[in-house]
């Protein structure tokens, strides 16, 4: 799978996962806070209710009073069906285009066995909601809430409301009921006892819906006890709980959407470089070692950018010493056969001679030291080269030398030579130490020498100074045939001769100062060479000096 | 082996796509689940009440006294302060040491017949037939409590009306004491009440409280027609003239008002409900 695709799929599942999560939870929040909040409400209403109710009931205990329970503003002739016997109305009508004015006047004293029903029907009236009464078995003496489920009343406490949430298909109503007291008065003061109620409620009158107890059905087995229940409605408050969760859905989509498209536009932003840099990289393994990516911003993709670019150079660079080292091997071994040609050729040749034709003695002599002279430049080319696989080695003992005692050994062992080559040689050396391999050193300092004789110098100076920051430099100055100055940076490679015919006449092989650049190699060094074409040349190379060390142990 | 690789990646797009899509179900499911486990739930709620249900069944006489044990002058602040803040009204049932609803009604209407009533020269009888609204409540700024609250901060407030009188006065529910009364009485051909029945009336309803006041506004004056109302009358409605009597006894922390007027609305002469004395009888606190 692309990293484009994961980070896309794990972007979306943690978007997802993020809104609905949240999404649940803000829901969740808002259903349980407005319900709770409905509860409330209702039950306040409730309460309210009760006290309007309670208060209404209060003249049919033995409360000696009268009290209006419903006036109102009817039809004209609506109350000329009502009577006025058994059931004790007071009516009072004024006549008028628009209606009669009424009002229903109840003598407690006078409630009869019918008028329970229309009694609890006329207070439910004066109740906001939706009420209805019941028996304390369940059974409704008047009921305006259609459908009414009960059991939510089952073994209620007193001093207990209880609630219910219901769903119709008119909507959603919270229920909310309990115990019917009248001001702390018993309520088996009404005068109920072994009535029957067959009485239709007014507001089945007014086409309300309500359900009475069914005739014969005997209300005193109700005791004192009546539930007393309001319906409030939530169905608004449920429609916006809907309505909010459909508009959360829909921000949900939107925004899910909106975040699956920026994920897929910060995937392919963010991949976008790495692809580069696979490309890049494959060209590079093709062989394009040049191949370098842009590199913008300081973010971890830049640095991977720029991490890339130094190893695309650090790997150009490599691959360019290995080219180099291997043509300077190539390039060995074709002088190493050139070399190697060169004197056999001449070794087989006269040797053939020898061999072929009957020659004079001094013809003889001379094809010999032929023989003999190249026969030296060969042994000479072999031990060169023996010397240089030996420098291959890194594990040279270097040891602390007295210099100015060092150069004048290798110096003395020479002068018979510089006397008969008639140089003047001059040695300065300052006393100091150095941490050499002393053959090597020597090795060193007889090739420079060796190679100022060959360039023909009558003047030769070998020197040891102290350069007063803690090194000391060896200096071989003549003043031989000089060299060009670009010919200077090739010097110090293997078979390289300046002057082939001169060199190989003097039994050279080009190899000394090769050599002699390996062994300061080996002594942390460098050969730094000054050379004037016709005027002589001058090499110097510099050693730490532990002078100071020595004396600390002294 | 790049079909291969293709088929992953629209694989994990088409994943993306069911976990996007499939939250949006899931969280759907989930919420009409826990909304029809919610709509079909309900509870209990335990009220706390009143124990003392020992009050006496033969109330018939309402010749209640009022406590002899009234508030204290703190306890007094507190109530009206609480009264005066309530934002929103609370109904509950009486709880420990509150009156029942019988005996606030008897308090009530004991108190506007033996009381105001008698201060005011009518004949001093609660009309027999009336109609009557009774709640307690206590007040609230909005803000849920949790803890249950001081019976002595809760106030039944009790309505009769009649053709003769109509109130709403405003008791302590523990002491039945009223802490404000406004009265709406019809005075078809008879006198107003003098202004020496009133100074009584507002004294004596200082002093059933304790209070040590001193007079600190008294007002009475004929009002022209077309000025705002105020008092005991709607506020800001356009009245059609009369008279009104105003005054105020006051001490460091409280005051009591009186206000008295026979102002009728224009609403009023329209609806023919003829000629009405209001009073507003009330406690302040001193801010």
């Amino acid at each position: 799978m692309r990293l484009f695709t994961k980070i896309f799929l794990c972007g979306t599942f943690v978007l997802s996962l993020a809104f609905s999560v949240s999404g649940y939870f803000l829901l969740h929040f808002s259903w349980e806070s407005s319900m709770a909040r409905e509860t409330e409400f209702a039950l306040k209403q409730y309460q309210y209710d009760k006290f309007t109710v309670q208060s209404a009931l209060l003249p049919y205990t033995d409360f000696d009073m009268t009290f209006v329970i419903a006036e109102g503003f009817g039809e004209p002739g609506q109350l000329t069906t009502w009577r006025e016997e058994p059931l004790g109305y007071t009516i009072s009508s004024e006549g008028g285009e628009e209606g009669n004015a009424w009002s229903v006047k109840r003598a407690a004293k006078l409630l009869s066995e019918d008028s329970a029903v229309e009694l609890f029907g006329l207070l439910a009236e004066d109740v906001s909601l939706p009420a209805a009464f019941l028996t304390e078995d369940g059974m409704p003496i008047y009921s305006g809430i259609e459908g009414l489920d009960t059991s939510f009343l089952d073994e209620l406490a007193e001093g207990s409301h209880a609630y219910r949430f219901r769903e119709t298909p008119e909507g959603s109503f919270l229920l909310v009921g309990g115990m019917l007291e009248c001001g702390g008065l018993s309520l088996a003061g009404l005068a109920w006892d072994g009535m029957e109620t067959d009485v239709h409620s007014a507001a089945e009158q007014d086409g309300g819906c309500c359900e009475t107890a069914d005739k014969g059905q005997d209300i005193a087995a109700a005791g004192d006890r009546i539930y007393f229940v309001t319906q409030w409605d939530v169905s608004k408050t449920v429609k916006q709980q809907e309505i909010l969760q459909q508009y959360f859905l829909r921000c949900y989509f939107a925004a899910v959407s909106a975040g699956m498209a920026l994920l897929g536009l910060l995937s392919a932003f963010l991949t976008a470089p790495l692809k580069r840099m696979s490309r890049a990289a494959g060209r590079m393994a093709q062989g394009d070692y040049e191949e370098r990516l842009a590199i913008s911003g300081r973010d971890e993709i830049g640095e991977l950018a720029e991490s890339f670019n130094r190893m695309a150079g650090a790997v150009e660079e490599k691959v360019e010493a290995l080219s180099r080292a291997a043509r300077e091997k190539e390039d060995f071994v074709a002088n190493f056969a050139h070399e190697m040609k060169t004197p056999m050729t001449s070794i087989i040749g006269y040797a053939d001679i020898l061999y072929q034709k009957d020659l004079s003695r001094k013809e003889v002599r001379d094809a010999s030291w032929y023989i003999w002279n190249e026969g030296m430049r060969l042994e000479a080319l072999s031990l060169k080269l023996m010397d240089l696989t030996v420098l291959g080695r890194t594990d040279f003992d270097l040891q602390e030398m007295a210099a100015d005692e060092l150069l004048a050994d290798i110096a003395g062992g020479l002068e018979p030579l510089f006397a008969e080559k008639g140089i003047s040689f001059e040695l300065s050396a300052e006393p100091a130490y150095i941490r050499v391999e002393y053959d090597l050193l020597k090795t060193l300092v007889v090739n420079l020498l060796d190679n100022s004789i060959k360039a023909g110098c009558t003047r030769l100076e070998l020197s040891g100074k102290e350069t007063g920051d803690g090194e000391y430099r060896i200096c071989v100055r003549d003043n031989g045939c000089g060299m060009e100055e670009e010919e200077l940076s090739r010097i110090t490679e293997a078979f390289y001769m300046v002057d082939k015919a001169r060199s190989r006449k003097q039994h050279g092989a080009g190899l000394g100062l090769a050599l002699a650049d390996r062994i300061a190699g080996i002594h942390g060094s460098r050969l730094e060479f000054q050379s004037k074409k016709g005027v002589g040349t001058e090499v110097k190379l510099l050693f730490s000096c532990v002078k100071a060390e020595m004396e600390d142990e002294e | 082996m790049r079909n291969k690789r293709i088929l992953l990646n629209l694989c994990g797009i088409v994943l993306a796509l069911t976990i996007a899509f499939g939250g949006a179900f899931t969280l759907g499911s989930r919420m009409d689940a826990e909304r029809r486990e919610l709509l079909s739930g309900g509870g209990r709620v335990e009220i706390p009440t009143r124990t003392d249900q020992t009050v006496s069944q033969s109330v018939g006489v309402v010749d209640v006294e009022l406590k002899e044990t009234g508030l204290t002058k703190e306890e007094l602040r507190q109530a009206v302060l609480c009264m005066e803040e309530a934002s929103e009204k609370y109904a509950h049932e009486p709880m420990q040491g509150q009156l029942l609803m019988t005996e606030a009604i008897q308090s009530g209407m004991a108190w506007t017949r033996d009381f105001f009533l008698a201060h005011i020269d009518r004949n001093a009888e609660i009309p027999e037939e009336c109609r009557l609204s009774c709640y307690l409540w206590a007040g609230g700024n909005g803000e849920a409590k949790d803890e249950e609250p001081d019976p002595l901060l809760g106030y039944w407030e009790v309505s009769f009306s009649a053709q003769d009188l109509e109130a709403v006065l405003i008791l302590n529910a523990v002491t039945g004491q009223v802490l404000q009364a406004r009265i709406a009485l019809p005075y078809v051909g008879e006198e107003r009440p003098d202004e020496d029945s009133l100074v009584r009336l507002l004294k004596d309803y200082a002093d059933s409280f304790g209070m040590e006041t001193s007079l600190a506004i008294s007002v009475a004056q004929e009002w022209e027609a077309g000025n705002p109302a105020s008092g005991a009358i709607d506020p800001g409605e356009e009245i059609q003239g009369g008279w009104g009597f105003r005054q105020r006894l006051e001490n460091d922390q409280m005051s009591v008002c009186l206000e008295a007027g026979d102002a009728v609305s224009a609403q009023a002469r329209l609806t023919n409900s003829g000629e009405v004395l209001h009073f507003a009888l009330y406690l302040e606190t001193r801010h």
